[in-house]
């Protein structure tokens, strides 16, 4: 009863300015800035935790030996069988190094509008060859781990680094290559709006690749002529329609459902108002207590 | 996504997945056979360095066969059963005790008098047994 209240007072606010789309954008942007603190700050391990299940399988698979059933594993298996039911939530929402990239994107935006000059854009062309990157990066890693010199690797994973970084721990010297690729990173995250995750993120290339249950998508026949706000909005360059290799880019952060000036992006075939803010909350809500589950929320 | 993409990607995870499973599968059953195979080296490694453990010397030993006593003389040399000489069997019957001589050879190759009797020739093979193991608990002190 509590959480019905919620959600009729939060889009009840939107409904006043109901002719004011700007509006609901704010809103649930705000919204989902506030889950992904939550989730940067309580739980800031779980894409690793879940890519070191994958690298421990292919370890073991050079090795020939059987795999454990560890933390790592049950992360892995427990996070993709989220995704594909609820889409990829856990990357638009609840991934720390997502949330960094976002972060640093907005951050870059507002300096960019104060100095009143613009950074270059990637063109589409690029962005869709870059986003195979990934893929390469995703089987050099496991081919590394099954040749089993992964381990003997210096320091290079700005993973790691920033897994230091947010357990407030130093960086060691060890890590140098790590850091330098870090920074690197977070430039390309200035620049364009999700960089790592479509363009480099190994955990992304497995998610993307999942069969996806809960996707966004339009009503293209109720669209409002040559509008195409969603597209442009969209981080990651897909339209919601796409039935192709690329709808598995898309991270489920639902901007492309909050600037819909007709509200006419779905979710799950079941949700009119795709981003509506209460099943987005539930989303989370449930998230949050399988990260309680598997173990992975911080205390302090 | 569409359905036909859906149950395409469905498919191919479906595939990785049993992939996956088969390999665990094997890879258990691969342990589990190193595992045995490791226990056993272990297990016959711990029965030589037992073995090891023997003081040089000529050592006297007596058991009961069929007929009567039996005494044997066994020879550590290096720390390890090197002969065995049986002095005296004058109440065994020839043909057993010809039989039961089977288990000397048996004891130096094992280096332990903890081996199985000879069928047929039980009681006189007991005897020899039983006479190199009392011999030898003179040689075990260390």
């Amino acid at each position: 009863m509590i959480q019905t209240k919620n959600m009729r007072r939060v889009p009840g606010q939107a409904a006043k300015k109901h002719s004011n789309p700007m509006q609901r954008v704010k809103v649930r942007r705000r919204i989902r800035a506030v889950i992904q603190l939550i989730f940067f700050l309580l739980a800031p391990a779980v894409y690793t935790t879940c890519f070191s299940g994958i690298k421990a399988i292919a370890t073991a698979i050079g090795a020939g030996e059987p795999f454990a059933y560890d933390s790592f594993f049950t992360t892995l298996v427990v996070i993709c069988l989220y995704t594909i039911v609820f889409g990829r939530f856990f990357c638009g929402y609840a991934c720390a190094f997502g949330s960094l990239g976002d972060a640093v994107y907005a951050l870059s935006q507002l300096v960019q509008r104060k100095i009143k000059k613009k950074l270059p854009q990637i063109p589409e062309k690029a962005v869709r060859v870059m986003q195979k990157f990934k893929y390469g990066i995703l089987i050099a890693i496991v081919v590394l781990c099954a040749a089993g010199v992964y381990a003997s690797l210096p320091g290079w994973s700005p993973w790691d680094v920033f897994s230091m970084l947010t357990a407030r721990k130093g960086v060691t010297a060890a890590y140098t290559i790590g850091a330098v690729l870090l920074a690197l990173i977070v430039i390309g995250m200035a620049v364009k709006e999700r960089f790592f995750c479509q363009f480099l993120c190994p955990m992304g290339a497995i998610f993307a690749l999942l069969p996806v249950v809960g996707s966004y998508r339009r009503n293209r026949p109720n669209c409002l002529p040559r509008c195409s706000a969603c597209a442009k909005n969209c981080p990651v360059c897909v339209e919601t329609d796409e039935g192709s290799l690329r709808m598995g880019e898309c991270i489920s952060c639902g901007k492309c459902s909050d600037i819909c000036p007709k509200r006419n992006i779905q979710y799950g075939n079941k949700i009119e108002d795709g981003n509506a803010p209460f099943p987005v909350i539930l989303k989370a809500l449930l998230l949050f207590a399988i990260c309680l589950f598997l173990g992975v929320v911080r205390t302090f | 996504m569409r359905h036909q993409d859906f149950w395409g990607r469905m498919a191919s995870l479906a595939i990785a997945v049993i992939a996956v499973c088969v390999y665990q599968a094997n890879a258990l059953q691969w342990q589990q056979e190193t595992e045995a195979n490791q226990q056993a080296v272990a297990e016959a490694n711990a029965q030589n360095s037992g073995a090891v453990s023997y003081q040089d010397g000529v050592y006297i030993g007596e058991g009961e066969g069929f007929g009567g006593t039996i005494t044997a003389q066994v020879t550590v040399t290096d720390g390890e059963i090197a002969y065995i000489e049986i002095t005296d069997a004058s109440n065994e019957d020839a043909a057993y005790l010809d039989q039961a001589m089977q288990i000397v050879d048996n004891i130096i190759a094992a280096q332990t008098p903890e081996v199985d009797t000879i069928s047929g020739a039980t009681f006189s093979s007991t005897g020899i047994k039983t006479a190199v193991q009392q011999a030898l608990e003179g040689a075990a002190e260390t």
